[in-house]
C-alpha cells in the first residue's frame, strides 16, 4: 500500500513536471508570440504609446509621464491564444490614434477605448459589453467617423460621437492590415489575398470584384496619386488602379531584375516622390519606380524588416527586427546605419520634430532618437 | 551558431517547409497534410519503432526474473546490479534498447509539433516569426496561409471532442503496451501510466490547437496498428487472450492444487468476464508470492509471467529455452 502511494506520488510529480515543461516551452518560446507591436503617435507636445495592457502619455521633450492607464484585462481570447490564461493583459497591435482631444486604442481581443488626451480619463469603449472580432490593423478617423477592420472579416464605420454603427461590410476574409482612406474610398487588404475598395458613404463595394494577389496581405495599402500600392506575402508589390481595381504593374520574385525579393513584404511600403521604398523580410529594401514597377536598386540591411518605415526630412528611416536603424538618402538611395538598439523592433516608427520614436518589444522601451545624430535623447521603460 | 539555430536549420526549417509544400499538393487541406505527414514520418521511423517495441517486450519478459533477483538480493544492491547485468547479458537484452529508439524519434516528434504550432500561427507574432524558416520555394509562398478548417475543426483552436479522442486513443495504446503483471508494484505503475498519460494528453489537447491533437490521434492510431502488427496481441485489452493466458499459465497449478474451490473457479473462468479473469489472476498472483517467499521455482514463475504478458511467442520461448546453469526444479513439488 505504501509502495503504491509512492508510485502515485511519483507519477503525479512526473506528470506535473511534464505539463509545466511543455506549457512553459510553448509559451516562452516563439510558439506563442503574442506581444503586440503597437507603435506611438505624437500630438501637441505629447507622445502616446500603447503596450501590453497599458496606454501612456509622455512629454515628448523628456519622456516624463503625464498620465498612464491600465487597459482592462482581456477575457475574450481563448486559452490557446492566451497560453492557458483565461484573463490576460490586453495585447495591442494597432497604433494609437489621436483625434480632437481623444486618444483611441484598439485591442487584439476586440475592444476600442477612447481616453481624454488631457486627463487620461476613459470616455467610452466599444462595444460596451463583449468584443468585436479582434483588431490588428489600425484605426482610421475622418469627419467624425471611425473605420476599422476586425480580424473576423467585418469592416465597420462607427460614429465616434454616439458610438453607433454607421455601416458594416463583411468581407468574409481574415483582416490584419490597417485600412487606407483615400477620398471617399476605404481600401482594405485581407489575409486571404484580396484587396477591397469600399465606398464610405454607403458601405458598398466600389469595384466589381476585389483585387486578388497570390499571398496574404498584412501591410496597409498605400494610396498615392490615384494608385493603390500593396505589398504581399507572395513576395510581390502591386500597383492597382484605385478607380477600377485593375493591375497596373507588379514587382515580384519572378521579375526580371538584378535583385528580386526572397521573402514577405510585411511592412507597409513608403512612397516618396514617385519612388517606392519597400522593406522585405529577406533583409533588403527594394526601391522601385512607382510609375512602372522597375527596380531602381535594393539595399541590404542584413536583417528582416517588419516595422513600417517613416520619412524624416529627405531620408527614409528603416528599422530592422534586431534594432538597427538605417537612414536611406532619397536623393541617391544610399544607406547609413545611424543607431543599433540591439532590441527587437516590429512596431511602426514615428517621427516628429527631428526625433525618431522607436517602440521595442519583448523588452518594452520607447526610444526617442535624434534623427540626424542617432543620439538617444531619452527612453522610457514601457513595460 | 547556438544549438537553437542548429535545430532550426536541420530540423524545424525542413519540417515547416515540407508541411507547407505538402499542404499545397494536398489541395490546401492542412488537416490532411498533418495526417499524411504523420503517416510518412511514422513509416520512415518504423524500423526504430519496431526495435523499441521488441526491446520493450523482451524487457517485459525478463521482469519475473528481475523481480526474483530483487527479492533475492534485496539487501545487497551491488550484488543485485551484478546479477541484473548478468541476466541482461545472458538474455541478449539491452535496457537501452527500449529507450534509444524512442530517444532517436523524439527530435522528429518535437520538430513536427513545433512546425504545426508555427504554421498554424495562432498569434500574429507567431506567423511573423514563420518567415525566418521559409525556403525560397515558390510553392511555399503560394500555399500560405494554410487552411485551418478541417472537417468540423478549426485547427488553430482547441476542440473538446478531439481532446477526448486523444485521451481515448492514448488509453488504448497504454493498455496495449502495458503487460498485465503479477507484480503488484509493476501493476500499479502500469495502471498509473494507463490513467495519467491519457489524462495529461487530454489536458494538452484542450490547451493547444486541435491541429496538434489531430497529430496525436493519428500517431496513436499508428502506434496501435504497429503494436498489433509486432505483438499480434491487444495486450491487456484482449479478453480471450486473458482466458488463454490463465489456461496456459496455470495447468500445473490447477493439477497440483488441492483447493477444490480454486479448481472450480479456474474452470469457470473460461466463459467468465474480464473482471473475473483479472480477479482470479490477482488471487493466483498473491498465492504465488506467498509460495515464492517460501522458496520459488524460477521455471514455473517464468511460464506464468510470460503468459501474463499476453504474448504467446514469449510464453513459448520461455518454455523452449530454459536457462542453463540454474536450478529449474520446483521446490514446491
Amino acid at each position: 500500500m505504501k509502495k503504491n502511494k509512492n508510485v502515485i506520488i511519483k507519477a503525479i510529480i512526473l506528470a506535473a513536471v511534464l505539463i509545466i515543461a511543455l506549457l512553459s516551452a510553448s509559451c516562452s518560446s516563439t510558439a506563442y508570440t503574442n506581444f503586440g507591436w503597437s507603435g506611438s503617435v505624437v500630438d501637441d507636445g505629447t507622445i502616446y504609446v500603447a503596450s501590453q495592457g497599458k496606454l501612456a502619455a509622455l512629454q515628448k521633450n523628456n519622456g516624463s509621464v503625464i498620465w498612464q492607464r491600465e487597459i482592462e484585462k482581456d477575457t475574450a481570447t481563448s486559452s490557446a491564444l492566451s497560453c492557458g490564461m483565461s484573463s490576460a493583459a490586453s495585447v495591442i497591435y494597432a497604433n494609437p490614434v489621436v483625434y480632437n482631444g481623444v486618444v483611441y486604442v484598439a485591442t487584439y481581443s476586440g475592444k476600442i477605448y477612447a481616453y481624454s488626451t488631457a486627463s487620461g480619463n476613459l470616455l467610452w469603449k466599444y462595444p460596451n459589453e463583449g468584443y468585436v472580432q479582434g483588431i490588428i490593423g489600425g484605426l482610421i478617423i475622418d469627419n467624425g467617423a471611425m473605420y476599422f477592420a476586425a480580424v473576423g472579416g467585418t469592416v465597420t464605420a462607427l460614429n465616434i460621437e454616439t458610438q453607433q454603427v454607421i455601416w458594416q461590410y463583411d468581407t468574409k476574409d481574415t483582416l490584419w492590415a490597417s485600412p487606407c482612406l483615400n477620398g471617399d474610398t476605404l481600401y482594405i487588404a485581407s489575409y486571404d489575398k484580396r484587396l477591397f475598395a469600399i465606398d464610405i458613404n454607403s458601405g458598398d463595394l466600389k469595384w466589381t470584384q476585389p483585387f486578388k494577389t497570390n499571398g496574404p496581405i498584412v501591410a496597409a495599402p498605400v494610396c498615392d496619386n490615384g494608385i493603390v500600392y500593396i505589398g504581399s506575402l507572395d513576395r510581390g508589390i502591386y500597383a492597382i488602379d484605385s478607380e477600377n481595381g485593375e493591375l497596373i504593374w507588379k514587382f515580384s520574385a519572378d521579375s526580371d531584375a538584378e535583385y528580386t525579393p526572397r521573402n514577405w513584404f510585411w511592412a507597409t511600403p513608403l512612397v516618396v516622390d514617385g519612388v517606392i521604398y519597400a522593406p522585405n523580410m529577406d533583409g533588403f529594401v527594394y526601391i522601385v519606380n512607382s510609375s512602372d514597377g522597375r527596380l531602381i536598386t535594393a539595399l541590404e540591411l542584413n536583417n528582416a524588416v517588419s516595422s513600417n518605415p517613416v520619412l524624416f526630412e529627405d531620408k527614409v528611416i528603416v528599422s530592422t527586427q534586431n534594432g538597427d536603424l538605417y537612414s536611406i538618402n532619397t536623393a541617391n538611395n544610399t544607406k547609413f546605419l545611424f543607431k543599433s538598439l540591439d532590441l527587437t523592433v516590429q512596431s511602426s516608427l514615428s517621427v516628429d520634430d527631428g526625433i525618431i520614436y522607436v517602440h521595442t518589444i519583448k523588452a518594452e522601451y520607447l526610444y526617442a532618437i535624434n534623427g540626424n545624430s542617432g543620439v538617444v535623447v531619452w527612453y522610457y521603460d514601457v513595460g | 551558431m547556438d544549438i537553437g539555430a542548429i535545430w532550426d536549420v536541420i530540423a524545424l526549417g525542413p519540417m515547416i517547409n515540407i508541411l507547407i509544400g505538402l499542404s499545397d499538393i494536398l489541395l490546401g487541406s492542412f488537416g490532411l497534410t498533418i495526417i499524411v505527414l504523420t503517416i510518412i514520418i511514422r513509416a520512415v521511423m518504423f524500423p526504430l519503432t519496431r526495435k523499441q517495441m521488441n526491446a520493450t517486450k523482451a524487457m517485459q519478459d525478463l521482469q519475473p526474473k528481475l523481480a526474483e533477483l530483487q527479492k533475492k538480493h534485496a539487501k545487497d544492491s551491488k550484488k543485485l546490479a551484478q546479477e541484473q547485468m548478468q541476466l541482461y547479458k545472458e538474455s541478449g537484452v539491452s535496457p537501452a534498447g527500449c529507450l534509444l529508439p524512442m530517444l532517436l524519434q523524439m527530435p522528429i516528434w518535437i520538430a513536427l509539433y513545433q512546425s504545426i504550432m508555427r504554421v498554424l500561427a495562432v498569434a500574429p507574432g507567431n506567423f511573423l516569426n514563420l518567415s525566418e524558416y521559409l525556403y525560397s520555394w515558390p510553392i511555399v509562398f503560394k500555399a500560405l496561409p494554410v487552411d485551418s478548417q478541417f472537417l468540423w475543426l478549426n485547427l488553430g483552436s482547441s476542440d473538446f471532442l478531439l481532446a477526448l479522442l486523444v485521451g481515448a486513443s492514448m488509453w488504448v495504446t497504454q493498455k496495449m503496451s502495458s503487460a498485465p503483471s503479477t507484480n503488484p508494484q509493476q501493476k500499479s505503475q502500469a495502471q498509473m501510466m494507463t490513467v495519467m498519460m491519457p489524462l495529461m494528453f487530454t489536458f494538452f489537447s484542450l490547451t493547444f490547437p486541435s491541429g496538434l491533437a489531430l497529430y496525436w490521434i493519428i500517431s496513436n492510431i499508428i502506434t496501435i496498428v504497429i503494436q498489433y502488427m509486432i505483438t499480434r496481441s491487444w495486450g491487456s485489452l484482449d479478453v480471450p487472450k486473458y482466458v488463454a493466458m490463465i489456461k496456459g499459465l496455470i495447468p500445473a497449478r490447477k493439477n497440483n492444487t488441492k483447493d477444490k474451490k480454486l479448481k472450480e473457479r479456474i474452470a469457470s473462468v473460461e466463459n467468465g468476464s474480464k473482471k473475473e479473469v483479472k480477479a482470479l489472476q490477482a488471487d493466483i498472483s498473491n498465492d504465488d508470492v506467498q509460495v515464492a517467499e517460501e522458496g520459488t521455482d524460477a521455471g514455473d514463475r517464468e511460464e506464468r509471467q510470460d503468459g501474463g504478458g499476453g504474448h504467446k511467442t514469449s510464453f513459448d520461448r520461455a518454455k523452449q529455452k530454459p536457462r542453463g546453469g540454474r536450478n529449474r526444479r520446483s521446490k514446491r513439488r
